[in-house]
């Protein structure tokens, strides 16, 4: 595995035949060496803390979980507070396409990783991978932050890999944060 | 139970109205350009007062009393979303200055959920990301509503405003002076909704330039009018006479010895001249709609027509849809997308198979239970038809989506959609810059893969199943609403090269 220069990145991302992109890229100074910053995306899973008393993994189906968790949707440049041990699902502004031969991990940019903010736990992205990421927002600070929808939040960092099969499976192609698939395991049903 | 249904009910109908915000906001964005609706700024702020108005006088809002699931979803669906709009424009009537509302040229756009949405269960409203697509709906235009809504509206407006001025022209007033919207829950994430949209929209267009005077017919077909009347007239009625003793005798009367002959010609006439109306207004708005989205509008009336059924007849309000398409299918021929100039074979190969699809249909059933529609068909198909199509294109020309905007355009988008990428922007060698997408050309290259190419989006996802197949619609929907969004924003971008 190595890393990407900038200007492989860019060429890359320019390349319209390239099955790699990030769109929208509203600036190009996004991109640096070996990684690309993310933006906060628009939409966002809150938790309905007052709905249930315990979330118990065994006992919860599809469409239970729909009522634990709340969709929510906000405006570019319009603003979401994100409370000290709150947590927040999100996604990327961009959408990504990666290729087969490249996979990714999402970091969160250091200056909010330095005030408490964590944006992803679920960080590797796969070869082949398509959609917005959804991101794990946690404040691990003592003061609430306010964060813009749009700014750039998070980076993902590239790595070329060995070039990888797609898998035979159907492969969704989400375009905003994700519920939780628990109860899709097989050790629940 | 209440507490629940209205958190649920707010999150619904805010949720509407902000997805319309955003729509409206990026077709303002391309319409001045292209021409027509420019008059959406109107419906932009009407949009915002009813948000503003409506978070703060949820609270006001009557309590459901339903706990009964199918009367929920029923009442969520359509009546509370609805209503409650027709409730803010309620309390904001007495704040307004009458003057204002028959000066301030505003319109209603509708787009109201019938009741015969099939949703199953409660699940289905609560997804956003609903993967079934096999609802039957429509999209209604609600002038008439409104027009029936005034009298309960009067209590609340002031007394001196009605005085003034006479009840139809109050309701014009109140007609031309807000934008109600209201569209079915599930639609928000449909190709449906931006491409109908635009329908409604040219109802905004076409109401504020009144442009069905123009081609409405000089006369009714005389002939098949004096048939009818005729044959009305000599409807026989059954009366019963009473006869000496316990006998009753039956004997036949006509209509016409009930009612003049003249009586019943006025009423056939006015009842023609009041279709006719509507439906020149519906050929007019179809036509606007057809050449500011081009083959896109097209597509997503024969989506819908497949949905609400070919064999739809047509009502007073609306021609049928398969003379609606047929009409449509003349003006693509004019615009070029059937002759061999335009490059994309694919399409005009099905323009064509449509074409002779749509010429061995009758537009309207030629039979009795049918008979105004007759009229109204017969006088309108001689003459107003071809003016019609002709006002049309000339006043759309500087706007019309033409074969070749649509050859260079919307087949670079459709490739990009077939590799399952986001379709907003591309670098441009030439210009040295990436260049954002067109939100009319996103859309027809939407239809274009969901009508000719959806095999080959099956095949990217693994899409084997039924369910997996519906899945993959539905996410194709969601990257075509998304890519909208996404070229607005970025649009948006460019021109502040900021975060708002």
């Amino acid at each position: 595995m190595s890393v990407l220069t900038k200007t492989a990145l860019i060429n890359r991302l320019r390349n319209p035949e390239d099955d790699f992109a990030i769109v929208p890229l509203l600036e190009e100074t996004q991109v640096d060496y070996g990684a690309v910053n993310l933006r906060l995306g628009l939409e966002f899973i809150l938790l309905r803390k007052t709905r249930y008393p315990l979330f118990c993994p065994r006992n919860i189906d599809e469409h239970e979980i729909r009522k634990f968790q709340k969709r929510d949707s906000l405006r570019f440049g319009e603003t979401i507070v994100i409370h000290p041990q709150q947590l927040l699902l999100a996604s990327t502004f961009e959408f990504l396409s990666m290729p087969s031969d490249l996979c990714g991990f999402v970091l969160t940019r250091s200056r909010y990783a330095r005030i408490g903010l964590v944006i992803a736990t679920a960080t590797y992205v796969h070869p082949n991978w398509r959609g917005c990421l959804t991101l794990e927002l946690a404040n691990y600070g003592e003061v609430p932050i306010e964060l813009t929808c749009g700014s750039q939040i998070g980076q993902l960092a590239l790595l070329e890999a060995k070039h990888v099969e797609r898998s035979d499976e159907y492969r969704p192609i989400p375009i905003g944060p994700q519920f939780s698939c628990m109860c899709d395991d097989e050790e629940w049903k | 139970m209440e507490r629940v249904l209205s958190e649920r009910i707010k999150d619904i109908v805010l949720d509407k109205i902000f997805q319309f915000e955003q729509l409206v906001a990026e077709f303002e964005s391309d319409m001045p350009r292209h021409g027509p609706v420019s008059l959406l700024l109107t419906v932009k702020t009407v949009l915002k007062v009813l948000r503003m108005y409506y978070e703060r006088k949820l609270k006001d809002l009557a309590a459901i009393k339903e706990d009964n699931r199918r009367k929920e979803k029923l009442y969520i669906n359509s009546r509370i979303v609805l209503g409650s709009i027709f409730n803010i424009h309620k309390k904001l009537l007495p704040f307004l200055n009458p003057g204002q509302l028959t000066s301030i040229p505003i319109e209603i756009l509708g787009a109201s959920q019938s009741l015969a949405a099939k949703f199953e269960d409660m699940k289905e409203l609560e997804l956003s990301f609903s993967p079934n697509y096999d609802y039957q709906f429509s999209l209604k235009a609600f002038y008439g509503v409104v027009d029936n809504l005034i009298d309960s509206l009067k209590s609340d407006v002031p007394e001196s405003f009605f005085r003034k001025i006479k009840k139809r022209a109050s309701n014009q007033g109140v007609c031309n002076s807000f934008a109600f919207v209201g569209y079915p829950w599930i639609e928000r994430r449909s190709l449906l909704l931006p491409s109908l949209m635009v329908h409604e929209i040219g109802h905004l267009k076409e109401s504020r330039e009144n442009l069905c005077r123009e081609f409405l017919p000089e006369k009714l077909d005389s002939q098949r009018v004096e048939n009818l009347v005729k044959k009305i007239a000599n409807t026989e009625v059954l009366s019963k006479d009473s006869g000496s003793g316990s006998q009753v005798k039956e004997r036949q009367l006509t209509l016409s010895l009930v009612y003049p002959e003249d009586m019943i010609r006025q009423t056939v006439v006015e009842r023609c001249l009041a279709i006719t109306e509507k439906w020149v207004k519906e050929f007019v708005v179809d036509l606007l709609a057809l050449h500011l989205l081009g083959p896109g509008y097209f597509f997503s009336f024969l989506e819908l027509t497949d949905i609400v059924g070919m064999n739809s007849s047509g009502s007073d309000t609306h021609p049928s849809c398969i003379w609606r398409l047929t009409v449509m299918m003349d003006e693509l021929e004019d615009m070029g997308y059937l002759s061999s100039d335009f490059k994309d074979g694919k399409i005009r190969c099905l323009l064509k198979i449509l074409r002779k699809h749509l010429s061995n249909r009758n537009v309207i059933p030629d039979n009795e239970s049918r008979a105004y529609e007759n009229i109204v068909y017969h006088s309108l198909s001689k003459k107003s038809l071809p003016k019609m199509h002709k006002g049309i294109r000339d006043r759309s020309r500087t706007y019309s989506y033409n074969p070749h905007r649509y050859d260079e355009k919307v087949l670079p988008i459709v490739s990009v959609i077939k590799r399952g990428i986001l379709p907003v922007q591309r670098w441009d060698r030439s210009r040295k810059k990436f260049d954002t997408f067109e939100e009319l050309d996103i859309i027809n290259a939407g239809w274009y893969v969901y009508k000719l190419e959806m095999s080959s989006f099956y095949k990217l996802v693994s899409a084997k199943d039924k369910k997996d197949q519906q899945n993959a619609r539905q996410t194709l929907f969601n990257l075509i609403l998304k890519a909208i969004d996404s070229a607005q924003t970025t649009k948006r971008w460019v021109r502040e090269e900021r975060i708002p």
